[in-house]
């Protein structure tokens, strides 16, 4: 059966967001539809209000409202660490886990020949001049553990090659509550790789 | 529902995000040439597949039958990967080139096992390759791919003539082949006969590593930049990873 107009513009829209399909459009766009009429104001207000109200922070590259994200401009963050992600979603992954009170930097995607990325298309530059500014001890490279991620990193490294940082990279091998048997081997050949010793003779 | 059908070993040529946490796959089989599968949840747990999805990597693939258009992945699990843990920018450059190309020759439901083992002997060479010899290591890839594609020009007769090219060549102006001295046309740039030889080597003997590293130096760069083009003819869509390779070989 044909939807109004109205219906059908908004499913299309929304059908372009990620992990949602054209049913899915079409039934979120109904479901806005039976909310009360300042909900879908209100909604519209916030997507219009999405671009002028946030830009990225000019120090780490996050999404901010002001010059300086609000991990950037807190105190009583550690300065003397600073981990470099792939993205937003990696960044709040790492906030989400507790154990890091350090900076960040976003680099907006990894090396990509295939999809056309390449280091410029990074904030590779203004992650070296950061470091170079910033002095940090240690640079800790979260891109994720995948060939891409791991080039990244690796190009990374050669950037920093001669500058006074401890640089590291974050471990890989065996997730919590998995049976070994059921690694992969190069997860488990990753796991071994990175063993850490608990008592030396 | 039915059971998941086994497609054999494929090499993982391309991996996209798809929504949230999915991912669209494209394997090239030798049996059934270029396939694109959904993993689903790939990107969100490591249940089913593990870390058996690597880009570069020959992988055992069951397929089974989704909701939507393409078929979905059941169960891999790797034979080898190529790039491991600590790749450089440069080879991920040419893996990926390699990749493209692959891509740009193979079909849908079309075995092409020549063009499956050339891709696993140019993965093979761009995990052994180091900073200064990315330039011929490229040409080997060009040079082989041609071959494998039935493009390459005769590398031992000239094209007019019929000659023995046994004192080098030159590029015809007009085609795809060479030309001895006596055919030879203007002020062509000349392919000396050790530049020859080492083609010659490479189409015979197919992506050997230890030939592709020996190639002389002297006089390679017009052999390099005519097989490019000659490549660049033959596939449809220019590739993105050339780009990335121009740039990695302009600082190699």
């Amino acid at each position: 059966m044909q939807l109004p107009q109205a219906i059908e513009r908004l499913s299309s829209l929304l059908a372009r967001l990620p992990g949602v399909g054209e049913r899915s459009a079409q039934r979120l766009a109904l479901h806005i539809l039976k909310q009360e009429p300042a909900y879908a104001e209100a909604l519209s207000g916030a997507l219009a209000g999405l671009h002028s109200g946030v830009r990225f922070c000019e120090r780490c590259h996050h999404r901010a409202t002001a010059n300086l994200c609000g991990i950037c401009s807190n105190p009583h963050r550690d300065a003397s660490l600073l981990c470099v992600v792939e993205d937003v979603p990696d960044l709040l992954a790492l906030e989400r886990s507790g154990e890091y009170q350090g900076l960040y930097h976003v680099l907006h995607g990894v090396l990509s020949p295939l999809r056309g990325v390449g280091p410029r298309d990074l904030t590779l530059e203004a992650l070296v001049r950061r470091i170079d500014a910033e002095a940090p001890a240690e640079v800790i490279l979260a891109t994720s553990i995948s060939v891409e991620g791991e080039a990244t990193a690796s190009y990374i490294q050669s950037l920093l090659r001669n500058r006074p940082v401890l640089l590291t990279r974050i471990a890989s091998g065996v997730p919590q509550g998995t049976d070994l048997e059921y690694l992969d081997q190069g997860t488990l050949g990753r796991a071994l790789r990175a063993r850490h010793s608990l008592l030396r003779p | 529902m039915s059971s998941p059908t086994s497609l054999g070993s494929c090499l993982c040529v391309r991996v996209q995000p798809l929504g949230d946490a999915d991912l669209i796959v494209t394997l090239l089989s030798a049996e059934l040439g270029r396939v694109d599968a959904v993993a689903k949840s790939a990107r969100s747990s490591r249940k089913r597949f593990g870390g058996s999805l690597r880009l570069f990597s020959e992988l055992d693939v069951n397929l089974g039958h989704g909701r939507g258009r393409l078929p979905v992945l059941a169960t891999t699990s790797e034979r080898r990967a190529w790039l491991g843990d600590s790749v450089g920018y440069d080879q991920l450059c040419l893996a990926s080139y390699a990749a493209e190309l692959a891509l740009c020759a193979s079909q849908p439901e079309h075995a092409d096992v020549p063009l499956y083992l050339w891709l696993c002997d140019a993965w093979s060479l761009a995990a052994g390759s180091v900073q200064g010899v990315l330039r011929p290591l490229r040409l080997a890839i060009d040079v082989t791919w041609l071959r494998v594609m039935g493009l390459l020009p005769d590398l031992e007769a000239c094209v007019r003539c019929g000659a023995h090219l046994d004192e080098g060549a030159v590029w015809a102006h007009a085609g795809q082949g060479l030309l001895c001295r006596n055919c030879a046309e203007g002020s062509a740039q000349r392919i000396g006969l050790d530049v020859l030889l080492g083609l010659r080597a490479l189409s015979a003997r197919g992506l050997d590593a230890e030939v592709a590293r020996h190639l002389p130096s002297a006089g390679l760069r017009s052999v390099e930049e005519r097989v490019a083009q000659l490549v660049a003819q033959a596939v449809s869509t220019p590739l993105r990873s050339a780009v990335a390779l121009r740039a990695a070989l302009a600082n190699d």
